[in-house]
C-alpha cells in the first residue's frame, strides 16, 4: 500500500509538472517570496542603521547635557526607539502601526509616537508585501489552483473507478495526494526557511531577538502545519465536490472568506464589543486620579500629610527641614511613584480591553485558520502587540528607573530648600546604563496565542477525521 | 467466475436492480443489453464493490465480494465508460502507472508489446492520451487486463462511440481474450456487438433481468425482436 | 428589446432557482449592511468624542468668561480668575479643540479616520507636540482595516461579479449549448453581451440600494457627494464586467477563466499594492527618529536665572516686529514671558525637522500616486476617502489649518502677554476661532481625474475585448 502512495504521489507531480499555466504560478509565487524578503532585509538593514544612529544620538544628548539639577535632568529626559526585530523582514507584523519612538520624562509616562503608517496615505491600508503575506495568503492559492480538480478530474475522466478497480483504495489515492502536493509547498518553504536561517545567523542581532533559531524553526513549524491543514482541505472539497466548478468555487469562497472577510469582521466586532474611550478621557480619569487619589484617604494632601508623619517618625524630628535628607526629593518620588500605580491601574485596564477585542479574532481562528497563523507568525517575529508591550513596559521601567535614581540623588546630597543651586554632572547621567532591548523568551508567547496553537493543531488533527477510511471504496 | 444470487440494490422507494440471479464462467461473454436506467451499470459497479447490495450477494471466484472488496479485485479487470485516462501522460506512462499501482514490474519492453498486441498503433504508444480517440483509449484499457492477467473482465459500454471499424477491433480482442479463458461481463446498448461477440445475452429492463439466451441459440433478427417486445411492455 | 426581456427573464429564472448563487448575493447584502452599520458606530462615536471636547470648551471658556462677573473671594476662584484674565496663565492654560468633523457620508469610507486624529487640544504650548499625539487605538485593528461599505464595494463586489459571470462562455460550451445558439442570427457575442447587462443592472443596482441604506443615514443630504459616490460604484463595477468580457473573450473553460479572474483580483486588491507599498519603503525610507526631538518639553536650565531668562525673551522677540515696545516691559512677568518665548521659539526650531520629515512623506506620496491610475482597485478606494473626505490630503489640510489656529491663539495670548496687558471679559468674544480650510475644487478635480483613468481603462479593455472576442475560434 505504501508503494501505492508513493506512486499516485509521482503521478500527480508529474502530472503538476506538465502544467504550464500552473508552473508559471509557482515561479511567480516563488519570485514574489524572494523580491519580499529581499526588500524586507534592505527595510531591516535601512532602520537598523537609522535607529542605532538616532539612539546613539540620544545617549550623547544625555550625557553630554551639562551640569544641572537632578530634577531637571529628570525632565530633560531621553528617548528610547522602538527598534525592528531580524524576523520583521519576514513578517512586518504591526510595526506600521504601532508608535516608534517614546520621550522619557518624570511626572508624564509619554504615548509612543509616530505610527509610520500615518501620513502614508490610503495606499498603505492594502497592506505590504512581506513574506509572510506570500506564504499565507498567497501561497495557499496556488495549492488551490493546483488542488481544486484532482479528484472531481479522476471522478470525471474514469480514472478514480480504474484505480480503484485496481485494489487500490480510496485513502490510498487521497494520502498519495496529500503526499504530492505538501512536497510542492515543501519545495518552496523548506529553501525559503533555511536561506531564513542563514540570513538570520549572518544577521546575527540576537541582541535584540530571543531565541532566533526556535524561533525560525517554529515559523517553519506552524507554517507547515497551515499549509498541509490548507493542503488536506482543498483535497478533501475535490473529492467531496460533484465538479470542478463547484470544489473551486467552494475554496475560493473558503479562501476569501477565511483569508479577508473573517479576520476584517473579527477585528472590527471587537472594536465593537470592546469599545475604547478617547485619549482625552483617558488621561483625564488619570490626572483625576492620581489628584484625588484613587480611593478617599489617597488623595493628594492625604498622602502628602502621611508622608510626612512617617519620615518626621522614622528620623525622631519635629519638622522635615530637620531630616538628614531633602524632603523635596522623598515627595518627588512619592508623588512618582503614586503616579506610577495610577498609571498601571488605567493602562492595565486599557490592556485588557485589547485583550478582549483581540480575543474575537483568536476565537475566529478556529473557523479560520489564516487568523492563526497570522497572529502565530507574529508574535513569533516580535512585531506582535504582545511584543510592543512588553517593550512599553520596558521602556516604562527604564524610565521609572531613571526618575526614581535622580530624585534619589536629590533626596541624599541635595538640602532642603535649595534647588538650582544644587547642580550634578555626568558623574550621575552616567549611572543610568543605555537602554537595551531584548525580546522575552519565545516560551512566553504560548500563554498568549493558545487559542491559535489550538485552532491549528485541530486543523491539522481534521486531516485524520478527513481521510476515508481504509474500507471506504464508495464513490457512488 | 462471477455469480449473483438474489442481488438487488435499492435507493430508497427506487430499486435500481431486483434479485439478479446470473452465473458467468471461464470464456463466457455475457452482454446485458437495455436501456439507460436498466440495471446494467449497477450490476457490474456491485460486482466491483463500488456500492453496496440491499440484499443478495455477488461473488468474485467464489468469495463474496462484500466480505472480501480487496481480495477479489485481484481478478478483476475493468473499463469504464468514456474511459479517459490521464491526459498528460502517454499511453505507455498510464500503463506503467497503472501496472505499477497493481504491483507489477514490467519493463518499456514488456509494456510497449501489451499495447501493440492490444491494437494501438506504434507511433501512438509515447503519445499524450489527450490525441487519442476514444478507441485507442480503449485499447490501453485492454492493455492493462492483459497485464494484470485478470481472469474477469468487466465493461461498461465499450463500443459507444466507437466507429465500426474500431468497434470490430475491439470484439476481436475480446474473442482472444475469450480464448484466453476470460470471462467477460458487458453492458452495452449495441445489440449487433452482443449478438457477434457474446456467447451470452441477458436483457435488463427497470432492474429485471427480463430474458436470458446464448447467442448461438438465437438469430439477429429474433434477438431483435424480442429486445423491442420487452421494452415496450 | 424582445430578446433583452427573454434573455433577461432566463438569466432572472436560472438564478432565482441556484440556491448557491442566491446565497451569495444575500451574503453580500448582509456584509454591507453590516459595513455600514460598522461605520455608522465609529462616526457616531467620533461625532460623540466631538461633541464632549465641544462641551467641554464651550463650559470652560464660559467660566472664564463669568469670572468677571463678580469678584473672587475663596482661594480657588482667585485662582481661576487669574487664569481668566492673566496671560502668563491663560497662555498655557485655555484649551482649544481643532476639529475635523465628519463627512456627511465619512460612514461609507472611514479612510484615514481610525489612523489619524480627528481632534486636537490646543494650547499656546508647542505646536508640534500636540499636533503629533495620537489616538487611542488597537494596532492589530488598525492592521486589519476598517469593514466599511467602501471595502465590501472594492473588495468584494467583484468578487461576486466573477462568481457571475466567469461561466457565462464556458458553461453553455461545456454543456454542448454553444451550437445550438451559434444558430441563432443574433450572434454569440450580442447574446453575451445582453446576459453581462443583466448582470450588470443587478449587481450594480445591489451596490446602489446598500448606498441609498448608507446615505439615509447621513445626517444630511449632500447631492454633490451622493452623485459622485454613485459615479464611482458605476464606474468601478464597470471595469470589473469589462475585465471579465475580456476573460470570456478567450473562450477558455469554466475553471480556467474562475482561476484567471480570480488571480487578476488577487494581483490588483493585493499583490499590486502591496509590491508598490514594499517597494515604496525601499526607495523612500521614512526616517521619523528626527522629530521625536519635537516631543521633548524643554525648559531653562536654571528658572532663578534672570539674564538667561531675558535672553530668551529677547531672542523671541527678534521675530516678532508687530511687539515693538515691548522689550521694555521686560521686568514684569519675566517668567511667565520667558517660557511663553521659549516655547515659541522651539517651534521655530523644529519647523525645519517637521518640514523636512514631511517632505519625506510627501515624496514619498508623490511618487506612489503616480501608480493610481494602472490600479483602479486603488483608484477607487482613493476616490471614495476623498469623497467623503476622510484621505490624506484632507488631514494635511487640517494640520495646515492647525498650524494657522495655533499661531492665532500663540498672538492672542503673548500679544497680551509680552505688552503686559490683562485679559478683559470682552476679549471672550473674540477668542480664537478653528477655522478648516479644505480646497473643495482641488479635491473635486482629484475624484474627477481618477473617475475618468477609471473609465478610459474600461473602455479601452472593453473595447479590445470585442475584438478579441470576435477573432478567437474554438
Amino acid at each position: 500500500m505504501k508503494n501505492q502512495i508513493f506512486l499516485i504521489a509521482q503521478k500527480e507531480l508529474n502530472d503538476v509538472a506538465r502544467q504550464n499555466s500552473l508552473k508559471i504560478l509557482f515561479v511567480i509565487i516563488t519570485a514574489l517570496l524572494g523580491f519580499s524578503l529581499y526588500a524586507g532585509f534592505i527595510v531591516y538593514k535601512q532602520q537598523l542603521t537609522i535607529l542605532k544612529t538616532a539612539q546613539d544620538e540620544k545617549r550623547a544628548e544625555w550625557l553630554d547635557q551639562g551640569d544641572k539639577h537632578p530634577h531637571i535632568a529628570a525632565h530633560y529626559g531621553t528617548f528610547v526607539f522602538k527598534p525592528k526585530t531580524l524576523l520583521s523582514l519576514f513578517d512586518f507584523g504591526l510595526d506600521s502601526y504601532t508608535g516608534t519612538s517614546v520621550y522619557l520624562e518624570a511626572h508624564y509616562p509619554h504615548e509612543f509616537m509616530f505610527r509610520p503608517v500615518q501620513g502614508y496615505g490610503n495606499m498603505i491600508r492594502f497592506g505590504e508585501l512581506s513574506a509572510a503575506l506570500v506564504l499565507q495568503l498567497l501561497l495557499p492559492l496556488l495549492i488551490l489552483f493546483i488542488t481544486f480538480q484532482t479528484f472531481t478530474k479522476e471522478k470525471e475522466t474514469g480514472t478514480l473507478k480504474l484505480l480503484l478497480s485496481q485494489g487500490v483504495t480510496l485513502r490510498s489515492v487521497y494520502l498519495g495526494k496529500l503526499l504530492a502536493y505538501s512536497l510542492i509547498f515543501l519545495m518552496i518553504t523548506v529553501p525559503f526557511f533555511i536561506g531564513l536561517y542563514i540570513l538570520g545567523v549572518l544577521g546575527n542581532t540576537r541582541a535584540v531577538l530571543s531565541d532566533l533559531g526556535l524561533r525560525i524553526i517554529l515559523l517553519f513549524f506552524i507554517y507547515t502545519l497551515y499549509l498541509v491543514a490548507f493542503t488536506n482541505f482543498s483535497i478533501w472539497i475535490s473529492f467531496k465536490s460533484s465538479s470542478a466548478r463547484n470544489a473551486l468555487l467552494t475554496l475560493l469562497i473558503f479562501w476569501i472568506g477565511t483569508g479577508i472577510i473573517l479576520p476584517k469582521t473579527s477585528a472590527n466586532l471587537g472594536e465593537t464589543l470592546y469599545p475604547l474611550s478617547s485619549i482625552k478621557k483617558f488621561k483625564e480619569e488619570i490626572q483625576n486620579d492620581i489628584k484625588n487619589g484613587m480611593t478617599a484617604d489617597e488623595s493628594k494632601e492625604k498622602r502628602l500629610a502621611q508622608l510626612k508623619a512617617r519620615y518626621l517618625q522614622k528620623y525622631q524630628v519635629d519638622s522635615i527641614s530637620q531630616l538628614p535628607l531633602n524632603f523635596q526629593g522623598i515627595r518627588m518620588q512619592e508623588g512618582e511613584e503614586y503616579a506610577n500605580k495610577v498609571n498601571d491601574f488605567h493602562n492595565a485596564i486599557l490592556d485588557e480591553r485589547f485583550e478582549h477585542q483581540n480575543k474575537v479574532g483568536s476565537l475566529t481562528s478556529f473557523i479560520a485558520p489564516y487568523i492563526a497563523v497570522r497572529n502565530l507568525s507574529m508574535a513569533l517575529a516580535a512585531t506582535d502587540g504582545y511584543s510592543f508591550n512588553d517593550f512599553k513596559e520596558k521602556t516604562e521601567t527604564y524610565r521609572r528607573h531613571l526618575i526614581r535614581t535622580m530624585n534619589k540623588d536629590m533626596a541624599e546630597n541635595s538640602h532642603f530648600g535649595e534647588f538650582y543651586e544644587y547642580k550634578v554632572g555626568r558623574n550621575l547621567w552616567k549611572t543610568i546604563s543605555d537602554f537595551r532591548y531584548s525580546t522575552p523568551a519565545v516560551t512566553q508567547l504560548f500563554q498568549y496565542y493558545w487559542m491559535e496553537f489550538a485552532s491549528l493543531s485541530l486543523w491539522v488533527l481534521a486531516i485524520f477525521i478527513l481521510i476515508p477510511s481504509s474500507n471506504k471504496n464508495k464513490i457512488l | 467466475m462471477l455469480e449473483a444470487k438474489d442481488l438487488t440494490k435499492k435507493y430508497g422507494a427506487f430499486t435500481a436492480l431486483d434479485t439478479l440471479n446470473l452465473h458467468i464462467r471461464a470464456g463466457d461473454i455475457f452482454c446485458l443489453l437495455g436501456a439507460n436506467g436498466a440495471g446494467k451499470s449497477t450490476t457490474i459497479n456491485l460486482f466491483l464493490n463500488f456500492i453496496n447490495p440491499s440484499s443478495g450477494k455477488a461473488f468474485v471466484n467464489g468469495l463474496d465480494v462484500e466480505k472480501n472488496p480487496q481480495k477479489t479485485k485481484q481478478w478483476l479487470s475493468y473499463i469504464p465508460e468514456n474511459l479517459q485516462l490521464y491526459q498528460n501522460m502517454t499511453g505507455l506512462e498510464n500503463l506503467r502507472f497503472f501496472c505499477g499501482l497493481q504491483g507489477g514490474n514490467q519493463n518499456q519492453e514488456e509494456l510497449e508489446e501489451l499495447l501493440i498486441q492490444s491494437g494501438l498503433q506504434k507511433d501512438f504508444i509515447k503519445k499524450r492520451v489527450s490525441s487519442y480517440s476514444k478507441g485507442m483509449r480503449q485499447k490501453v484499457g485492454v492493455a492493462l487486463a492483459r497485464a494484470k492477467g485478470a481472469k474477469i473482465l468487466l465493461l461498461d459500454e465499450p463500443t459507444s462511440g466507437l466507429d465500426p471499424k474500431a468497434s470490430n477491433e475491439f470484439s476481436e480482442l475480446l474473442l482472444e481474450l475469450k480464448e484466453k479463458k476470460v470471462a467477460i461481463l458487458m453492458a452495452t446498448h449495441d445489440l449487433f456487438r452482443a449478438k457477434d461477440t457474446g456467447t451470452h445475452i441477458g436483457i435488463m429492463k427497470e432492474g429485471i433481468l427480463v430474458d436470458k439466451m446464448e447467442t448461438n441459440q438465437v438469430s439477429f433478427q429474433d434477438l431483435e425482436q424480442k429486445y423491442l417486445r420487452h421494452m415496450h411492455v | 428589446m424582445k430578446l433583452i426581456s427573454l434573455l433577461w427573464w432566463r438569466e432572472g429564472f436560472s438564478i432565482i432557482r441556484n440556491t448557491f448563487q442566491m446565497l451569495l448575493l444575500f451574503t453580500t447584502f448582509l456584509l454591507g449592511i453590516y459595513a455600514i452599520y460598522y461605520g455608522y458606530s465609529k462616526i457616531e462615536a467620533q461625532r460623540k468624542t466631538i461633541s464632549y471636547v465641544e462641551h467641554i470648551e464651550r463650559e470652560e471658556f464660559e467660566k472664564y468668561r463669568k469670572s468677571f462677573d463678580k469678584s473672587p473671594v475663596s482661594i480657588q476662584e482667585k485662582h481661576f480668575f487669574d487664569i481668566a484674565s492673566k496671560p502668563s496663565y491663560a497662555w498655557y492654560r485655555h484649551e482649544y479643540n481643532a476639529i475635523l468633523p465628519p463627512h456627511n457620508l465619512a460612514h461609507l469610507s472611514l479612510g484615514q479616520r481610525d489612523v489619524e486624529p480627528y481632534y486636537r487640544k490646543l494650547t499656546g504650548m508647542s505646536l508640534y507636540y500636540q499636533l503629533f499625539e495620537n489616538e487611542l487605538a488597537n494596532p492589530l485593528k488598525l492592521f486589519v482595516g476598517n469593514f466599511d461599505l467602501s471595502f465590501v464595494i472594492v473588495y468584494l463586489f467583484p468578487l461576486l461579479i466573477i462568481a457571475f459571470t466567469y461561466g457565462l462562455f464556458a458553461e453553455e460550451k461545456e454543456k454542448g449549448m454553444l451550437p445550438l445558439l451559434k444558430l441563432q442570427t443574433i450572434g454569440l457575442r450580442k447574446i453575451l453581451i445582453i446576459r453581462m447587462l443583466f448582470y450588470y443592472v443587478l449587481i450594480i443596482g445591489l451596490g446602489v440600494l446598500l448606498s441609498l441604506i448608507g446615505f439615509f443615514l447621513s445626517k444630511e443630504i449632500d447631492t454633490l457627494s451622493i452623485c459622485l459616490w454613485l459615479l464611482t460604484i458605476i464606474c468601478y463595477l464597470s471595469f470589473w464586467f469589462a475585465l471579465m468580457f475580456f476573460l470570456i473573450s478567450l473562450k477558455k473553460n469554466s475553471s480556467s477563466t474562475a482561476m484567471s479572474a480570480a488571480s487578476l483580483w488577487l494581483l490588483f486588491l493585493i499583490v499590486f499594492p502591496a509590491v508598490l507599498n514594499i517597494y515604496a519603503a525601499v526607495v523612500y525610507p521614512i526616517d521619523n527618529t528626527t522629530i521625536a526631538d519635537i516631543t521633548r518639553r524643554k525648559g531653562l536650565e536654571n528658572e532663578d536665572d534672570l539674564k538667561e531668562a531675558k535672553a530668551v525673551i529677547y531672542e523671541y522677540l527678534e521675530h516678532r516686529e508687530d511687539l515693538k515696545g515691548a522689550d521694555s516691559l521686560l521686568d514684569t512677568n519675566v517668567m511667565a514671558k520667558t517660557y511663553a518665548a521659549f516655547t515659541s521659539l522651539n517651534d521655530h526650531h523644529n519647523r525645519q525637522e517637521v518640514l523636512d520629515y514631511l517632505n519625506q512623506i510627501r515624496l514619498r506620496k508623490k511618487w506612489i500616486s503616480l501608480f493610481r491610475w494602472a490600479n483602479p482597485a486603488v483608484n477607487t478606494q482613493g476616490i471614495f476617502n476623498e469623497i467623503t473626505r476622510t484621505d490624506s490630503g484632507t488631514f494635511q489640510s487640517f494640520y495646515q489649518s492647525i498650524d494657522s489656529f495655533h499661531k492665532n491663539i500663540t498672538s492672542f495670548y503673548h500679544d497680551k502677554l509680552f505688552m503686559n496687558k490683562q485679559l478683559k471679559q470682552k476679549d471672550y468674544k473674540v477668542i480664537p476661532q478653528f477655522n478648516l480650510i479644505v480646497e473643495n475644487t482641488s479635491i473635486n478635480q482629484t475624484i474627477m481625474r481618477g473617475l475618468i483613468e477609471v473609465m478610459g481603462t474600461t473602455f479601452l479593455i472593453f473595447s479590445f475585448s470585442l475584438v478579441l472576442f470576435k477573432k478567437i475560434t474554438l
